[in-house]
This record gives C-alpha cells, structure tokens and sequence, in this order.
C-alpha cells in the first residue's frame, strides 16, 4: 500500500466500525424486540405532525427572510470568534493592533449596513 | 500599512458606492426616479479609474502590499490594473446605458447600480486575487450580483427563466470550481497561487491530483468565460436578461474570468509537465476549447435572428479568439517574450471587445426598451433613418467586432494572431488559418445587422420603439469613438497592455516557463533578480 495513504488507516476502521455497529443494533432490534404494530405506532413521528402530504405547497417568503438574517449574524460571529481569541496576540505588535482592530471594525459596519438595509425593506416585519 | 489602503483604492471606492446606492435605495422615497444614482456610481467607476490609472505609475516604481495587510491574498502588478480598467471601462458605460432603459422597463431599482458595483468589485478582485480562496470568493460576489441582475425585470417570466438558468448551471461551475481547488489543495498543501506553483514545479506536488484539479479549474473557467463545449447557458441568459445588464455581463465577466484563468494558469501551472509535457496538459486543453469555441458560436451565430442572441454566441466565438492568446506562452521558448504577447494580445482584445459590446448591448437596450423585450430584426430594422447616430454606433461595434481595420478589433485581432504567430514560429499556423476563417464566416451575420439597420424599411404596423435616452446616446457614442480611436492610433494601448503582459514576469512563477520541456533555459536578460522572485 502507498505509505501516503497508512495515517488514513485508522479513520477507514473507525468508518467500517460505526457502520457496523449501526448494523447490528438495527437488526438486533428487529430480531430480537416484540412487534405489536398499530397504524398510528407505524407513522415515524408518533405524536407529532403527518410526515407526508403534498409537496407543492406554498411557503412564505417570510421564513427565507428570517433563515437569511440568521444567516448574516451566524456568519458574523463565525468571524468575531477567532478574533477575538487572538485579539490579545494582536495588540501585542503595536504596527498591527489597529489594522486588527479597524479591520474588523469595517467588516461589522459592512453587515451592519447590510442589515440596515434589511430593516428597511421590511425583512423584520412579520405581518 | 496604511499606504496598503491605497494600493486598493480602486476596490474600496467601488465598494462604498454599492454601499451608498443600496441605502439610498431604501431610504429615497418608493417609486421616485433613481437614475441620478447611474450618476453617482459612474462617478465611482471613473474614480476608481482614475485610481487604477495612479496606482498604474506608483506600482512601476515598486510599490508593494506589505506582507501583513492581506497575507499575500492579493497581487498588485499592471496585468491586474490593466483588467481593473477594462471591467471599470465597462461597468461605467454599462451603467449610463441603464438610466431611462430600466424606469421603460418598470424596474427602476436602486439596487441594480448596487448590484452593478458590487459584481464590478467581485471582477476587480477576481483579477488581482493570489490565492485561490481569494478568487473563489471573488467570483461569487460577481457571479450572485449577476444572477441578480439577469432577472432583474422581476415582472418578465423571460428574465426570471434566464436568471433561474444562469443560477443553476452558475452554481454547478462553482462546485466544480471548488472541487478543482480542493484536489489542488490536496496535491499540493496550500491555496496560495504563487506556492503552488513553485511546489507543482519543483515536483513537491501529486501531479496526478495537481493535473485533475487543472482540469475542474479549466472546466469552471470554461462555463464562467463562456467557451463552448460549456456555453449552453449564453445565449438564452444573454437574450433574456435587459439589455443594460447583458452588456456588462458579456464585457465584464469575460474580462474577469480571463484575467484569473491567465494568472492561475501561469502562476499554479507554468511547470512544463502541466503546460504542454503531458497527454492532459492546458495546452491541448485550451487549443481544443478554442477551436470547438470559434467554430460553433460563428456557425450557431449565423442562424440567429435576434440581435441579443446573436451577440451571445459572438462572444462564445470571441471567447475562442481570446483563448488564443493564453496559448503563446506554451509555444514561446522565451518566457518574458511571451508574456509580453501575452498581455498585448489578452488585454488589448479585451478593451476592444469590451468597447464594441458595450455600445451594441446599448443599441439594443435603446430599441428593446419599450417592452419589446426581444431585439429582432423588426426592432431596429431602418434604424439609419430614425437615429442615424445610434445606427452609425451600432455599424462601428459590427464592423469592430468583425475585425474591419481602422477598429480596435481589427487590431486586437491583428495583435493576437501576430504575436502568437511569432511566439510559436509558425506551431500555431493552422490555428491562426482557422482563426481567419471563422472571422471571415463571421462576417455575414455582423454585416447583415448593418444591412438591416440601413437598408430596410421600418416596418409600418411595428415602428422602431426608440428610447429617448441621453445618457445611453453618450454612452454609446464614447464607445463607438474609442473603438475607432483605438483603432487608428493604437500604439499607447498595446504598449500599455504589453507592459501589463510583463508584468507577470514579477508576479507569476517565471521559473516554471519560459523553455520548453527538455529544451535549454534562455538566459534571463531582465532586471529582475532570480533572489527577488524566490521569496515573493
């Protein structure tokens, strides 16, 4: 085998291992467990909503508007994360500090604008 | 490292007027006129030219981005300002042509010129980026604003089906793209352009990987620049989107896309075994892509009727002309020789391309504009009579892009087909031979648009709904005048686009090229030292 691929190894193992014991579990239940089924038992959400209707429904434009604000401020903390972890480090070099710290400045005013904009066209309203 | 912020002037003008004119758009009360908005981003657009024009004379005299500013994820040489002016060029006049075209259309929408300047931005830094996260990042920015743009007439069940189909085969070359920066990733361990070149070359790389990340990056290249076999999406987003957008879109985008395609070739994959040494290298792939290129868009191109449609597949055709001049670095045995004809045959057919499309996609948006949505022949047929300037614009586009001598096209062609031709000595023959065939084919559907505009009648029952637009008659009217400019004198402009061409020779790997494969290095006889270049 071609030496690049050995640090691979254990990560194939750990894959058949997973797999198989997901096997096993599965079919364990399935052989060993009684099966009493009734129509309502056999739905997979037992006590929640009918999983199956028509799938040409009509969504409101509401919900992409609130999973696309979700989305601006999920990626900017995605961002302000790790800079802030290493916000420290940076102040250290006095030569980068403020491009550290003005940088992210501009990226916040950018989403900030953004939102703004949002806001005005109404994304937030829900009526 | 404050001086870093104004080596990327250009870029943060653009960016704030996309800014300015995405809150004017709310705040302006509903339904007023927002043209003096295409003021105010031209405006930024000529700024930022001016800036790219300053930037043009400070970078000669060494000016650098210091390493810590943007982490080498951006490169600024002449080749990247050069395509800079060429995309602000575009964007400039395609935003006049926009100001009474889109309230005619009942889309008269701030956001178009903050879409417009921020694709434009997205194609700046498409053209300057180093490393491939960079690029790739930059080619959505343009890529989204655009899809926007296509279906900006949101009203139009045409816009919307060419802005849907754009999205959806735009996307698709995005994924490829991106599988072809993760197997390059995996070949050779960094993103960084300029690093993988140097580990593609000094055999670090798992060339089998290496290769197979090349060709999904050629391939998306291919889509984005609209080189045929992957040039199914043109015509029908071209035809359905306004004529205001299809213009920038057709300039803009292909700029961009050649522009990243030539340093990403050049700088990742100079090494010779990925040039031209193997069964698979971009040589070949290109020769093929420009061939089949020429080839079906001129011949597609003569069945069309419409004028839209028609300039779609002459762009899948300019892309195989274009394509071309990526292909005298292979063939040279002289590495700096053949970026210098390089950049004058790329750069200087991009500005004459560029002006020529602008003012057609112009004539099209002034007589399209009235809800006629299609340009047919009907739509401008005796044009000559009603507005003879705006036919004798159109005649020059034609005529330009047809390759008529005293245009910049026929120049641009002239230079393209000369330089490969004596880069190659005489490898190419056939290439060019076709080359010149396919113009001449291309001459009977350029020629027939004159012929319509100037020897039909206006059709009585359906006259020419003409838009009474001064800014777009202005824009038009500068494009036209450059192209007949560039064409008598061209002499500045191609120094100009050489000298972008070589200055890849600091900012691309030169090591990995300049002597074909087995054949002796020639001497370097620039003044840039070997130790300068290894530490970049």
């Amino acid at each position: 085998m071609d030496p690049n691929y050995a640090p691979y190894v254990p990560v194939v193992i750990i894959g058949i291992l997973v797999v198989g014991l997901a096997a096993v579990i599965l079919l364990a239940n399935r052989f060993l467990g009684p099966r009493r089924t009734t129509r309502e038992k056999a739905i997979p959400y037992e006590s929640g909503v009918d999983p199956v209707s028509t799938p040409r429904q009509r969504f409101s434009v509401k919900f992409y508007m609130t999973a696309m604000l979700f989305l601006i401020f999920d990626l900017e903390v995605v961002f302000i994360y790790p800079w802030a972890a290493r916000y420290s480090e940076f102040l250290r070099d006095n030569a980068f500090a403020p491009i550290a710290f003005w940088g992210m400045m501009f990226f916040v005013t950018i989403l900030s604008l953004g939102l703004l904009y949002e806001w005005k066209r109404g994304a937030m309203d829900w009526e | 490292m404050v001086d870093d912020l104004l080596l990327i002037s250009p870029l943060l003008i653009v960016t704030v007027m996309g800014l300015v004119s995405l809150l004017v758009g709310v705040f302006a009360p509903a339904g007023s006129f927002k043209g003096w908005l295409a003021f105010l981003t031209s405006f930024g657009f000529l700024a930022a030219l001016g800036a790219c024009y300053m930037l043009w004379h400070e970078t000669s005299a060494g000016a650098a981005f210091s390493s810590q500013s943007f982490h080498y994820s951006l490169t600024l040489d002449h080749f990247g300002l050069a395509l800079c002016g060429v995309i602000l060029l575009g964007a400039l006049l395609a935003t006049l042509t926009a100001v009474h075209y889109l309230p005619a259309q009942k889309s008269d929408h701030a956001e178009y010129y903050a879409l417009i300047a921020f694709s434009a931005l997205g194609m700046m830094i498409m053209v300057m980026a180093a490393d491939l996260l960079t690029l790739f990042v930059a080619l959505e920015v343009m890529s989204i604003s655009i899809y926007i743009l296509a279906g900006f007439k949101r009203d139009s069940s045409f816009s919307t089906e060419s802005a849907m189909k754009y999205f959806i085969l735009g996307s698709f070359a995005s994924a490829i793209l991106l599988l072809g920066i993760s197997f390059t990733y995996g070949a050779t361990g960094t993103i960084s352009m300029r690093e993988i070149g140097l580990a593609v070359a000094g055999g670090d790389a798992h060339s089998e990987l290496a290769l197979f990340g090349m060709v999904m990056l050629i391939v998306a290249f291919g889509f984005k620049i609209a080189a045929a076999p992957f040039h199914m999406w043109t015509p029908d987003v071209y035809e359905g989107a306004p004529a205001s957008v299809t213009g920038f879109m057709a300039v803009g985008v292909k700029a961009a896309g050649f522009g990243a395609l030539a340093r990403l070739l050049l700088t990742c994959f100079g090494a010779p075994e990925y040039r031209d040494g193997s069964a698979v290298s971009w040589e070949t792939l290109i020769v093929i892509l420009a061939v089949i290129s020429m080839c079906a868009g001129n011949l597609m191109a003569l069945a069309q009727k419409n004028l839209k449609r028609m300039l779609a597949y002459s762009a899948i055709a300019h892309t195989g002309y274009l394509l071309m001049a990526l292909l005298v670095v292979p063939a040279s045995s002289d590495g700096e020789q053949a970026l210098n004809a390089l950049g004058g045959g790329l750069v200087f057919y991009l500005l004459a391309y560029t002006l020529a499309n602008v003012a057609a996609f112009g004539v099209a948006a002034a007589v399209g504009a009235r809800g006629v949505e299609d340009a047919g022949e009907e739509a401008y047929a005796g044009l000559a009579g009603r507005d003879p300037m705006l036919a004798f614009a159109l005649t020059i586009a034609m005529l330009s892009l047809l390759g008529i001598p005293l245009t910049a096209g026929f120049m641009g062609k002239l230079t393209l087909f000369g330089e490969l031709l004596s880069s190659g000595g005489g490898e190419y023959l056939w290439l060019v031979v076709v080359a010149v065939v396919n113009s001449v084919v291309s001459a009977y559907y350029y020629l027939r648009v004159v012929m319509v505009a100037y020897m039909q009648d206006e059709s009585a029952e359906k006259p020419i709904a003409l838009l009474k637009s001064a800014p777009l008659r202005v824009a038009v009217g500068v494009a036209a005048i450059l192209t007949l400019v560039f064409g008598i004198m061209p002499n500045k402009a191609i120094n100009a686009s050489t000298r972008a061409g070589y200055s890849l020779v600091h900012t691309s790997n030169p090591a990995t090229y300049g002597a074909r494969v087995s054949a002796a290095k020639p001497a370097i006889t620039s003044t840039v030292e070997p130790k300068d270049v290894a530490h970049r």
